[in-house]
């Protein structure tokens, strides 16, 4: 018998406009992660296209599963794998059936165990690339699609504490982006020009009836009539300050509901995940109250904080020690998510 | 040759394994269903019938899978199966059109022209048309029906799936052609289908992506407005970060 000292498994991530495959060894150690994103083909539109992006990923898989496993030299499956994962929710339906099929049949084909990855849980296990997280933990996933607090009691339990009643706050950076006549995604440029603005106007921040539930869709409004009132009557406005004011409301709605938390929570440790997880400012919200609470901090890496497979195999593994694997007529789940506390 | 043969296009999952020197051949259809759903049930399908016959996937030559057209989210169920297996067992991918198929899989009076029909909304149809010997009289498109009917010859008879084509039988009837309405689990038969594997080219599995026939709305408002974008280009617009 081959005994496996690790454990090494192939995961597959398709859930939006990223199709990405990886090879991650015992849940912390990656040795490969290839990413393909259609931002280019979606900015045409400016914004995702669902049957655009099933095509693309499509067009894409075998070569981005190829190279994932070249790279981390795995050049016989079945012997050197130790199960497969892919994502089956929450996503576009059409976009997920790329990825969760590609993993379903390489298992099959292998004869390997399948496991299926709920994509937030995805986001926040990729903070294992850093360091093994303490439980009971404060999770802040905000991504494009979604904007949650989450309680992990103890490894690989996801309780929501609290998530957004309307827009996610990558989303409201996309929506300001389009305001401000940027291109999509907005993220970035929105940072950059807040470097360059200061945080002047006052936008509100939306207070919602339970404490630890986000709304950014009146943030958003604000600013479109902010923008709208000075276009009508002609007058000057620093964009700049635009986008520095909005940044400063998000991070601030989200480090606010993250303290009333942990004041009522004490957790042991705070994780910070998603794409928008690579805001510098949110970062450094997050690193300033670490310190004020003592509480130790986990940023996932910005390089991994947007979409990737790499985070998928670190929640693969979690589900692999428990031996919770996946049959192969599991179908996606667009709308999955974790339980209410 | 052992061949592995599947059509997720349409309502009905069609799975089977043919073994071109012995004959031996298993089969495995679902019907009722919506063709998303074959997401569910392709794999164990797969599974069981190798199972039947004593298979291991590398024993298998050759992967046959209905290229299009059909249900976007169908055929693109069917092509992740087709391109992972392929790839991963070095064998042979052969894709099929899924009109070709449904000619393919039905008898007909000799002399008639055999003219696939899929049902694809707002009066629009995928149609091609095929002579008793396979050969190509119309080529594979998305049509208006109105405009499809004036490029038929008279001896054509139309086929498709039972229930899918009521809309069109006035019309039909009007321009003095025919039809023949197969149920959803006879519209393609799965041996035929392994077997087209004996006569067509293989294909890179890599490159392979299903036809459509149509692009999107969003693609198509695009490129009116860009008319200087080229055709056909579409990975140019993902790259690896
Ligand atoms: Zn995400």
């Amino acid at each position: 018998m081959n005994e496996k000292t690790d454990d090494i498994i192939l995961a597959f991530e398709s859930s939006a406009d990223e199709t990405s495959a990886a090879v991650v060894k015992n849940g912390n150690t990656i040795l490969s992660n290839v990413v393909a994103t259609q931002i280019a083909s979606h900015q045409r539109f400016g914004g995702i296209v669902p049957e655009v992006a099933s095509r693309h990923h499509l067009e894409w898989i075998n070569r981005v599963t190829e190279e994932a496993l070249t790279k981390a030299g795995i050049n016989d499956p079945e012997r050197q794998l130790s199960a497969v994962a892919a994502t089956y929710g929450p996503g576009l339906v059409g976009s997920l059936l790329v990825g969760l099929m590609a993993g379903k049949t390489f298992a099959m084909v292998h004869h390997l165990p399948f496991i299926a990855v709920n994509h937030l849980a995805g986001h926040i296990s990729a903070a294992n690339f850093v360091k093994a997280t303490v439980y009971p933990a404060l999770a802040i996933m905000v991504s494009g699609g979604h904007t949650e607090l989450l309680w992990m009691e103890k490894e690989n339990t996801f309780q929501i504490i609290g998530t957004t009643l309307d827009d996610a706050a990558g989303e409201a950076f996309d929506k300001v982006g389009r305001i401000l006549g940027l291109k999509y995604p907005a993220g970035k440029e929105i940072q950059e020009m807040a470097g360059h603005g200061k945080a002047v106007i006052k936008f509100p921040i939306a207070h919602t009836e339970d404490d630890f539930d986000f709304s950014f869709s009146g943030l958003k409004s604000s600013v479109l009539n902010y923008v709208h009132h000075h276009e009508q009557v002609s007058e000057e406005f620093n964009r700049n300050d635009v986008a520095a004011s909005f940044q400063k409301a998000v991070v601030e709605a989200i480090t606010e509901k993250s303290r009333l938390a942990i004041e009522k929570f004490q957790p042991k440790q705070l994780l910070l995940g998603g794409g928008v997880a690579a805001n510098l400012a949110l970062r450094t919200a997050f690193e300033n109250l670490s310190k004020e609470y003592k509480i130790e901090l986990t940023e996932a890496p910005i390089k991994l904080s947007g979409d990737n497979a790499a985070m998928i195999g670190a929640a693969a593994y979690l589900n692999y020690k428990q031996r919770l694997f996946a049959p192969l007529d599991l179908n996606v789940d667009p709308s999955l998510n974790f339980a209410r506390m | 040759m052992k061949i592995l043969a599947f059509d997720t296009s349409g309502s009905t999952l069609n799975v089977g394994i043919f073994d071109s020197t012995t004959g031996l051949f298993f089969a495995h259809n679902h019907e009722h269903d919506l063709a998303r759903t074959h997401s569910m049930k392709i794999l164990p399908a797969i599974s069981e019938l190798m199972r039947k016959a004593a298979w291991d996937y590398k024993d298998l030559d050759r992967i046959v899978v209905t290229a299009g057209p059909g249900s976007f989210t169908g055929l693109r169920i069917g092509a992740t199966v087709a391109k992972i297996l392929a790839s991963q067992l070095s064998c042979d991918l052969v894709a099929v059109s899924t009109l070709f198929a449904i000619s393919d899989s039905i008898k007909l009076t000799a002399g008639q022209l055999k003219v696939p029909l899929i049902n694809a909304r707002n009066h629009n149809v995928f149609a091609a048309a095929y002579d008793q010997q396979g050969k190509v009289v119309v080529s594979e498109k998305h049509w208006v029906f109105s405009k499809l009917l004036k490029q038929l010859p008279k001896n054509s008879c139309f086929v498709f799936e039972e229930g899918s084509g009521d809309e069109f039988k006035n019309e039909i009837k009007d321009n003095a052609f025919k039809f023949v309405e197969q149920k959803s689990n006879r519209l393609i038969d799965p041996k035929v289908l392994a077997k087209s594997a004996l006569f067509l080219p293989v294909i890179d599995p890599d490159h392979f992506v299903p036809n459509y026939l149509r692009k999107t709305a969003a693609e198509m408002n695009w490129e009116a407005k860009h008319p200087e974008a080229k055709d056909g280009e579409y990975s140019k617009y993902v790259s690896e970060v």
